[in-house]
């Protein structure tokens, strides 16, 4: 029998409550933090234990835009490079932004989106387009799934990445219609191939004119369509209102945000997800309910979610950083994401990136620690506007082997067995008399291990 | 200072000072050996591959901690924050207790200890490095080696001596030796070195780099020039370092770049011929000045007589002058000869990337040999200019401003080579439009215009309807490629405006020829800085990418940059070439007007 189906959905998704057999404590702190945004530091995830879970995931989910300042300075640098024109350095400016948003779950939300809806600036090639876009995707990433699907639909990356720039109705374009089902909003066995194609047709006009959208009234096909049972004379918009009203798009994203937070290696059971679909619908498509009540579940601080999902490259190295209030150039963070397969406005194809297991093989797990080595190796990279071991110092972590116990509460979902403490240990105690080499050393071979990658 | 970290320099001044008096056996003999009055170079051997001496201390110390530029940037909040920082507080403790042990201000004992000179000499054998410091107060040199051997074992280091010939030599670093011989004070790496040096103090008997006939021509040489305000002068034995494989790259026939060989050519080949180089560095109040110099041969020229002008020693043209101008540079080039001769000066790989060109560059010329008919048309006077670019009144406005700049070249026959050159330029705009469009991008705009008897033959990037107003437009908006024509003169400008005056200028802008002056060139440090401030957003915005900087930080940092180049006036090269020598010349001028900015 499949593990999930012993789940209980109604306990499943209840508000957890901690006992003393699961307290709530640094550990599940710290579970929260890296799940919902990238990781927090010490200080911080004691301060959550001093609330319950409830308060601060509402906490979370209430800091769902962000504070003009923040904006107007990421947005500034975003500009700085859009400037530049290569969509290859924007990825920097995103990279400040996951860096040094306060509004984490919004950042995390807004990468859900971008494999969700995934654009790559490879085909698109225009730097301004794919920023567009991605602003797009903060705009609403915790706000009205229907509104982001009818603007996404609109968007001029979107439709170039699809093919779909000219659409005209001797000749309409399948792809944006297909892909809006399949992988957007309804997913495999839940359309056919007439929807595909009567769908296409309510699409047709729809086009990218100077880099901007525009509706072609000549090149519509304005003849009676039947999408998904639905008679008449569709346009984009309808076609769009008809999709997102089928039962299949609550299942279909509840599912997604299910692997995106609790696990991608156990499939849940259509009954397990049906709250949260419930949810979905009944909160007219918004996503933020839907968010919290996971964030907030049972299941989600339970043993079937802890340590149950493996650590995206962004999640592994802006964990690292912001777990240390690290700071560090942003084009070597932006390059080195892109080499280990999580190119920030590269996703590998339209169904984004696979997750899970696809993560990790030989060659990132190696790439991974590269890259982390880089980071530290890199003059730019600052822990609290100073050395590493000055910033632990100031946390009174002096020794090496305070060092990894500190390490293991901000980085790991699991605890360090002591083999590994000790082999962490000897490693480091021939790099005599440089604290900094030593705890740099600690901290690389921490988030080098096999179970660091573990979210 | 506070009274208290006062008191505690002088309190480990004078135990440093007591240290270095009682723990510590005078280093040298009673008296110095017959000869002992001697110059460095006597006392280094013959094995020396360079050296570097140092005079005028205590003079370059009043230049410095005299000029009016002092007082400015003691000014500058960020002088303010690397005075409190743990590193400075702790270099003035360090300075105290030197002042303590000296008995005097570090000033004045720097001076006094350096008053004859100081020589750094790298050996070629096992590359030994030696540090040869001669004083005028010798008691003053042993309060100070006191005073280093003191301080090394307050860090709690064992002080380790050897006596050789009778000097005492301290292990005062990981491999450093410290000997004291009377007026001199050596410090070495190298074991040998040291002892071939006092061996030679003592006896004088052996070959030293005195007696070396490449340094002797080089010394006669540095001697011969000026010595007013020099602070440093130094010799590289060249044939030694051919000899020795090192730096492989440099003394190759063959370069690997174009526009390596383009720009320094000639000086690389001096460098394979040339048994020296020297180098002179001078300190004034308003200026540094280097000056780097080989000898020269003529029949070290070939294969690249383009570079030098055959058959007589050519000359760069004046620098050209214009208004907000960032840089100029002249030079004497004759492009056609080196195109032709490129397999003689480039490596396979270069020389073969530059046969494609060729291909191409004849292709697009209507078949006109782009090396001896395009370049072939034009003279060897090669002028540069670079100017700021003013955007107040101009829309779209990019977001990046960069500078203009223009080539200008002198035609040998412009009713012929002017249709073609044209022609070729409107092809190229339409060449450009086309993958632009497949691109994307903004569309080329040609047009053609008349100043007075000059065609300018424009174009501009066209902004779509609805952006022309941006002001943050893309990088092309920086850009309307222009060719003018004006009697001889042929301008290949990246602005229509650079090129309308530069056509409107006179066509000999005032400016000295110097005889043998091969390239020159200038930048001035005021037009770079409103050039920088012009782009102080995007530089902060990079900053804080870069280098993770919150916004505070890197507009602290970026402003730091603007007040520091506002120190300086403008930056002049030259590259001089006689029949005997060739020398390069690097002049930075500094202001001594600067209004103090918080």
């Amino acid at each position: 029998m499949n593990e999930m189906q012993t789940i209980d959905p109604d306990w499943a998704w209840q508000p957890f409550e901690p006992t003393s057999q699961r307290p709530w404590d640094r550990s599940l702190a710290a579970h929260l933090y890296r799940r919902s945004g990238f990781g927090a530091d010490l200080a911080r995830i004691d301060q959550a234990v001093m609330r319950t879970p409830a308060e601060v995931v509402s906490e979370l989910i209430s800091n769902n835009q962000e504070t003009p300042d923040f904006r107007s300075t990421a947005d500034s640098l975003a500009e700085a490079t859009l400037a530049g024109g290569d969509p290859a350095k924007l990825s920097a400016a995103w990279v400040y932004r996951l860096l040094y948003t306060p509004n984490q779950l919004l950042e995390k939300m807004t990468l859900f989106w971008h494999g969700h809806f995934a654009t790559g600036a490879e085909k698109v090639n225009d730097a301004r387009m794919m920023w567009n876009q991605n602003q797009l995707l903060r705009e609403h990433a915790l706000g009205d799934f229907g509104r982001l699907v009818h603007q996404i639909s609109a968007d001029p990356a979107m439709l170039i990445y699809l093919d779909s720039a000219k659409n005209r109705k001797a000749h309409p374009n399948e792809n944006f219609a297909r892909e809006l089902m399949e992988l957007f909003c309804l997913g495999e066995g839940n359309y056919g191939e007439t929807d595909v194609l009567e769908l296409a047709r309510c699409f047709t006009g729809w086009e990218i004119k100077n880099k901007k959208f525009r509706k072609n009234r000549y090149q519509h096909d304005s003849g009676i369509k039947s999408v998904l049972q639905q008679r008449g004379d569709f346009d984009g918009d309808d076609g769009v209102r008809i999709v997102l009203e089928q039962p299949a798009t609550q299942t279909f994203i509840a599912r997604k945000l299910y692997r995106f937070f609790v696990s991608e290696e156990r499939s849940p059971t259509d009954a397990l997800l049906q709250p949260l679909a419930n949810l979905f619908r009944e909160s007219d498509l918004q996503i933020a309910p839907v968010v919290e009540r996971i964030l907030g579940s049972n299941l989600f601080f339970s043993s079937n979610s802890v340590a149950c999902r493996i650590k995206s490259p962004v999640e592994l190295v802006m964990g690292m950083l912001r777990s240390l209030h690290a700071t560090t150039n942003t084009q070597l963070v932006g390059r080195g994401l892109k080499n280990i397969g999580q190119g920030l406005f590269y996703p590998p194809n339209v169904k984004g990136w696979d997750g899970g297991r696809a993560w990790i093989n030989s060659s990132t797990l190696l790439g991974r620690a590269n890259l982390i080595a880089d980071i530290l190796e890199n003059e730019a990279t600052r822990f609290d506007g100073g050395s590493l071991s000055e910033c632990l110092d100031r946390r009174e972590v002096q020794t090496p082997d305070q060092a990894i116990r500190y390490f293991e509460q901000c980085l790991l979902s699991v605890p360090l067995d002591d083999a590994t403490r000790i082999q962490i240990q000897e490693s480091v105690e021939s790099i005599s008399g440089d604290t900094e080499r030593q705890m740099r050393a600690i901290l690389h071979a921490l988030t080098s291990l096999p179970i660091c990658q573990l979210a | 200072m506070s009274n208290r970290s006062t008191s505690s320099i002088h309190a480990v001044g004078f135990l440093l000072f007591v240290a270095g008096c009682t723990a510590w056996p005078p280093a040298a003999a009673a008296e110095p050996p017959p000869g002992a009055d001697c110059n460095a170079a006597e006392l280094l051997p013959q094995t020396i591959v360079a050296c570097a001496e140092f005079s005028g201390v205590r003079g370059s110390l009043k230049t410095v901690l005299n000029h009016p530029l002092r007082s400015k940037l003691e000014a500058m909040d960020a002088y303010r924050v690397l005075m409190e920082s743990d590193a400075t507080q702790q270099l003035r403790v360090g300075i105290g207790v030197f002042e303590t042990s000296m008995g005097q201000p570090w000033q004045d004992a720097l001076a006094t200890l350096t008053d004859r000179g100081i020589t750094v000499a790298l050996d070629s054998v096992d590359g030994g490095l030696a540090i040869l410091v001669q004083s005028s107060d010798a008691d003053l040199l042993e309060r100070f080696r006191g005073f280093v051997l003191a301080l090394r074992q307050l860090q709690g280091a064992a002080v380790r001596q050897g006596d050789y010939r009778g000097f005492n030599a301290e292990l005062v670093g990981d491999k450093l030796r410290m000997v004291r011989m009377h007026d001199w004070l050596l410090l070495t790496n190298n074991a040998e070195l040291g002892k071939s040096i006092i061996d030679q103090y003592i006896d004088r008997d052996s070959d030293s780099l005195q007696t070396n006939a490449t340094y002797a021509n080089a010394a006669k040489e540095l001697s011969a020039s000026e010595s007013d305000g020099r602070l440093v002068s130094a010799f590289l034995d060249v044939n030694r370092l051919r000899d020795a494989g090192v730096a492989k790259d440099v003394f190759k026939e063959k370069v690997d770049n174009v526009v390596a060989e383009m720009l320094l050519g000639g000086v690389l080949s001096n460098l394979r011929q040339t048994h020296y180089a020297t180098a002179q560095l001078h300190l004034s109040g308003d200026s540094l000045a280097l000056q780097l110099a080989t000898p020269h041969q003529r029949d070290w020229e070939p294969p690249r007589e383009y570079f030098f002008g055959a058959p007589g020693l050519a000359t760069a043209p004046p620098l050209l002058a214009m208004p907000n101008q960032l840089f100029a540079l002249s030079t004497h080039r004759d492009l056609s000869q080196m195109w032709l001769r490129s397999g003689d000066l480039l490596s396979d790989q270069a020389s073969e990337q530059l046969v494609v060109a060729d291909t191409t560059l004849t292709t697009i010329f209507s078949g006109r040999d782009f090396g001896e008919d395009i370049l072939g048309s034009l003279k060897s006077d090669v002028q540069i200019v670079g100017i700021a670019q003013e955007f107040t009144d101009i829309l779209p406005r990019p977001a990046i401003k960069l500078p203009a700049f223009a080539l200008q070249f002198r035609m040998k026959n412009p009713a012929q080579t002017q249709p073609d050159l044209r022609r070729v330029f409107q092809s190229f705009v339409g060449f450009l439009n086309v993958v632009g469009a497949q691109n994307g991008q903004p569309q080329l705009d040609l047009g053609m215009e008349t100043v007075g008897d000059a065609q300018l033959i424009t174009s501009r990037y066209l902004p779509d309807r609805d952006e022309r107003e941006r002001l943050d437009a893309p990088i092309q908006f920086n850009f309307s490629p222009t060719l003018a024509f004006a009697g001889d003169r042929f301008i290949v400008s990246s602005s229509t405006a650079l090129a309308r005056a530069l056509v409107e200028s006179k066509d000999d802008p005032p400016g000295t020829i110097t005889s043998g002056l091969n390239t020159r060139a200038e930048i001035e440090a005021g037009v770079l800085q409103d050039i920088l401030q012009a782009n102080r957003s995007q530089l902060v915005a990079n900053n804080m990418l870069e280098k993770g900087h919150s916004k505070e930080a890197a507009e602290g940092e970026i402003g730091l940059l603007l007040k520091l180049i506002e120190f300086f006036r403008d930056v002049h090269m030259n590259l001089l070439v006689s029949d005997s020598q060739m020398a390069i010349n690097l002049i930075i001028d500094v202001k001594s007007d600067v209004e103090a900015q918080p």
